[in-house]
């Protein structure tokens, strides 16, 4: 367990903003680089690519920790590996204008999803269905709920939290909770 | 000056315990004696750490009670099966020392300048950051139209007086 965290049974949804409700017939997953879109996929093609049961632990900066969730999704490597590119950095986009930074370096190598199952079912839209951006590894704030794409950074740009006081990175096996938070990154 | 502001946001400073204040069987307010209190915003909360003689740490969030401008306080409501709560409405004394850091986010605040209408939805102490926003308005002599929906479990944790 990462210090400071309390291991719940439940699923919390906590949100900043209304639940969005996009139609799939109007979802879209895109990628997306000084403002072209390098590939998109819509959501019947999106439900075609190789797809991953992963099973994880999930740790929320408000200090709960979910062990063994398990989701059913498509490796972030899947989806970069169709783009050409040399960016460090991601901004996850979601409806609703919510957004998270990550490197890249932590979105790819199997460490990053974009599910769209959980628990063996389709995902809910409380907990960010149809898809989420799933990075196990990272504070949960960064899993963005609803997300809509990856825009392809060449430095690293705050997302919603980190614009508003919360680490830029946030490993919990280091408590980078918020912004000033002990730097650095755990081994491997 | 901004390297004084992250500090004061993300390092941990003792605090000392002014006052502790019964509010209802399960609730306390907490007053604190805060050096270098750099003011905050209604809605925000402090981080609070304590630590046993053996070294073990604990730390929760607690919303400020307080307005910007009063002596700093968090409401704690206690929960039987809780680590950190227990202590802190059943033996925390004034003179007591903790440690804390904040006031933390900046997201769910709320300011005059920011308008209305307000509606405010609460369950149980999640009614303690939106008091503060009550209060901050009625002080500020605001005529924000406000409306606020309370539930708690039952009267010893209602942090409302029966006819507020």
């Amino acid at each position: 367990m990462p210090p400071g965290q309390y291991v719940t049974q439940g699923f919390p949804v906590l949100s900043a903003g209304p639940t969005p409700h996009t139609p799939l017939a109007e979802w879209t997953f895109s990628i997306r680089r000084g403002g072209d879109t390098l590939k998109s996929w819509t959501w019947e093609e999106f439900q075609a690519l190789p797809a991953n049961t992963v099973t994880a632990d999930i740790h929320c900066v408000t200090r709960w920790t979910k062990l063994g969730t398990m989701w059913r999704g498509v490796s972030v490597d899947t989806l970069l590996n169709q783009v050409a590119h040399d960016a460090p950095y991601v901004l996850a986009f979601s409806d609703g204008g919510y957004t998270s930074n990550l490197p890249v370096n932590d979105v790819t190598g199997g460490q990053a999803w974009v599910v769209s199952g959980y628990d063996g079912e389709p995902l809910p839209a409380e907990h960010g269905g149809p898809a989420r951006l799933l990075v196990p590894h990272l504070y949960f704030w960064k899993s963005a709920k609803w997300v809509r794409g990856l825009e392809l950074l060449d430095h690293d740009e705050p997302g919603f939290w980190e614009t508003y006081g919360y680490h830029i990175y946030g490993d919990p096996w280091r408590e980078q909770r918020y912004a000033g938070d002990r730097p650095g990154r755990s081994p491997g | 000056m901004a390297g004084t502001a992250i500090r004061g946001r993300s390092t941990w400073q003792v605090a000392r315990v002014s006052s502790v204040t019964r509010e209802t069987d399960a609730v306390r307010t907490i007053g604190l004696e805060v050096p270098e209190w750099p003011g905050h915003r209604v809605g925000q909360h402090l981080d609070i750490r304590l630590t046993a003689e053996d070294g073990y740490t604990a730390e929760r969030s607690y919303a400020i009670a307080a307005v910007d401008g009063e002596p700093v306080a968090v409401t704690v409501e206690r929960l039987e099966d809780g680590e950190v709560s227990p202590y802190l409405t059943g033996e925390l004394c004034a003179g007591d020392e903790l440690e804390r850091r904040g006031p933390i986010g900046r997201w769910f605040v709320w300011d005059t300048s920011d308008g209305g209408p307000l509606l405010l939805i609460a369950g149980g102490s999640g009614i303690v950051p939106l008091r503060a926003i009550l209060r901050h308005r009625q002080r500020s002599g605001g005529d924000v139209p406000v409306r606020l929906l309370y539930s708690s479990r039952n009267p010893g944790r209602c942090h409302l007086p029966s006819r507020a």
